[in-house]
């Protein structure tokens, strides 16, 4: 007798799978829209095959969407193809876009973490055309981006999303500049994430991210301002570095170098920091899986969910830079319904307790969480 | 990962052995060791839970290496039988895991199902006596839902968690730890989430005090 034979699955083309995991919804509609635009323009000329494609967009909406993303999909599947696939699919396309921005949003907010490597390269990649073909609704694609760079992760598939990303902020620096939320978003982000990259193998991606940093400030003071009184937190974490020690100086004894209408460091003190940027700090998923636990794990189950959480996010030495932002979204994103509050479900407090409890092994880690801590 | 979408799925609570047919979406709390039976294959035994209770269920080769802790996992066209004394889970022929998520999933890992108990221990001894296929016999193969006798998992060990200080009582113990029960704690402390010690009675496995006459599992003739 025999174990029942392993069911063949065979591997999508996006996103990493196993055996054992289930098919994927979102990849196999992908899929199926390659499909179509494959059989639309087989053995056909450049030429024809556009018109093929032209045609078939005018037929219906659902017409437009299936050869938008199947032209969507060979751009993240066929690096070779990507640049000829990208430029069909912005002749063919008819709402700005759109479409393509919330699918991308989606696969950022649901599938990033499972993406494999070419497909996350071609992502990347396209948001950048995208932002060089200045498409409406880019800079909230861009913000999510952003948001997949996990803090205190210092592995060279985070480190590469956080370099490419700011590539794209630096190469498009005058799109950036209208955008006064994502100024505010990509400062927070990464004088955050300078926080990090102290070792000295990262030091060249720092000094990029502290040059960035300091163009906002001194260029776009009053955009960054948005961020609110975390930004004196945030710079006040690094403020050992020469060029941020310098904004620092102004900041306090001439605030107005930094921008004609800053009054000074009180402006920004008085100024609430809206939970946007709280939780940008945090991937979908630690958001997904902290607000599951504060939301419908009872106290006193909670143990197996902590390990959990703790063995994906907070094993490294590195990741206890984390426990601070963990911490922080607790409090001040995390707002219980009194319906929630009333009831037995695992208590702010008690995710405090744990964060800070199970830090005791790096107790430098533990004092940045009750304040601040110098780079 | 999302949480699995409810539908009318089979709980826990509900599988005896000789259940055949089995839909469930449990999450995975815990894997055991690898065993090797005779003719090579590897098999792990992993506990599982839903919201009416956790079970043990065993999975060969290579979806036993691929499952983790936090795993949500739909099993399909499962079957349960007895192995030493345990109610435990397995995957048939046409039979499916699937992970469909992680993480977020509430459970209950008391009552535990795969508990040993003795008396199913001599009702798995009986079963064999009647002349279906020897259990010895078939010491190396899964078993088969058409026979519904147990065959070893390699060595012949329990599962590693039966005697799990966590959340089992030895065998032979009549209460559980009533984590699932212990509504508001009145006793608040800041601490990393060990439960209240004030745990309230739990209620008693019953496992002693029954005879079997049908081959039903007599725990299910309490609840």
């Amino acid at each position: 007798m025999e174990p029942a034979p392993a069911k063949a699955k065979p591997q999508g083309r996006l996103l990493v799978s196993t055996q054992l995991d289930a098919k994927d919804e979102l990849e196999e509609r992908l899929e199926r829209c390659v499909g179509i635009v494959q059989s639309l323009t087989n053995g056909l000329s450049e030429r024809e095959a556009n018109d093929a494609l032209t045609a078939n967009v005018c037929k219906g909406q659902q017409q437009h969407e299936e050869v938008c993303l199947g032209l969507f999909t060979l751009v993240l599947t066929e690096p070779t193809q990507a640049q000829r696939c990208y430029r069909d699919l912005t002749l063919v396309n008819r709402d700005g876009m759109n479409g393509i921005l919330v699918k991308i949003n989606q696969i950022l907010m649901e599938k990033f973490l499972k993406l494999q490597d070419a497909p996350r390269t071609q992502l990347v990649w396209l948001v950048r055309e995208l932002v060089k073909s200045s498409m409406m609704g880019t800079d909230g694609v861009v913000m999510t981006l952003l948001k997949q760079i996990a803090g205190g992760d210092i592995s060279s598939k985070n480190l590469w999303l956080a370099e490419s990303v700011l590539d794209i902020l630096l190469d498009q620096k005058e799109w950036v500049l209208k955008s006064g939320m994502l100024i505010a978003m990509s400062v927070y982000t990464y004088l955050r994430l300078i926080v990090d990259h102290g070792a000295p193998n990262l030091l060249t991606l720092r000094q990029k991210e502290v040059d960035f940093c300091i163009s906002m400030l001194r260029e776009k003071f009053m955009d960054c301002l948005i961020i609110g009184r975390d930004l004196v937190r945030l710079l006040q974490n690094v403020a050992r570095i020469p060029e941020m020690e310098l904004v620092w100086k102004d900041l306090l004894h001439n605030p107005q170098v930094l921008s004609p209408q800053f009054t000074g460091v009180l402006q920004l003190l008085t100024a609430r920091t809206s939970r946007k940027f709280l939780a940008c700090r945090l991937t979908p998923d630690m958001e997904t899986k902290l607000l599951f636990m504060t939301s419908r794990v009872r106290f006193g189950q909670q143990k197996r969910y902590q390990d959990w959480f703790q063995r994906q996010y907070l094993s490294t030495a590195e990741s206890q830079s984390l426990r601070c932002d963990l911490i922080r979204y607790i409090c001040g994103v995390v707002h219980p319904s009194n319906e929630v509050l009333s009831s037995d479900i695992l208590p702010r407090w008690a995710i405090i307790g744990w964060l800070l409890t199970t830090s005791a092994r790096c107790p430098a880690y533990l004092s940045s969480a009750c304040g601040g801590r110098s780079v | 990962m999302a949480a699995p979408t409810t539908e009318a799925v089979f709980l826990i609570k509900d599988v005896k052995p000789g259940s055949k047919n089995l839909n469930i979406v449990f999450i995975v709390l815990e894997i055991g060791r690898v065993t090797k039976t005779k003719d090579g294959h590897e098999v792990r035994s992993c506990k599982v839970a839903d919201k009416s209770g956790s079970i043990a269920i065993s999975v060969w080769d290579e979806l036993g290496s691929l499952i983790q802790p936090g795993d949500i996992i739909k099993l399909t066209r499962g079957y349960a039988s007895i192995w030493k004394g345990c109610l435990t889970l397995y995957t048939g022929r046409g039979g499916d895991l699937q992970k469909i998520g992680e993480f977020c999933m509430v459970y209950s890992e008391v009552p535990n199902f795969s508990e040993p108990n003795p008396e199913l221990l001599s009702q798995g001894n009986q079963q064999n006596k009647s002349g279906k296929s020897d259990q010895n016999q078939r010491g190396n193969s899964p078993p088969n839902q058409n026979s519904g006798t147990p065959a070893p998992p390699g060595n012949g060990a329990m599962p590693p968690f039966a005697n799990n200080n966590n959340n089992n009582p030895p065998p032979g113990a009549s209460r559980d730890p009533a984590f699932g029960s212990i509504g508001r704690p009145n006793g608040r402390s800041p601490g990393n989430g060990a439960p209240p010690a004030t745990a309230a009675g739990a209620p008693a496995a019953a496992k002693s005090s029954v005879t079997i006459s049908n081959g039903r599992d007599p725990r299910r003739a309490k609840r």
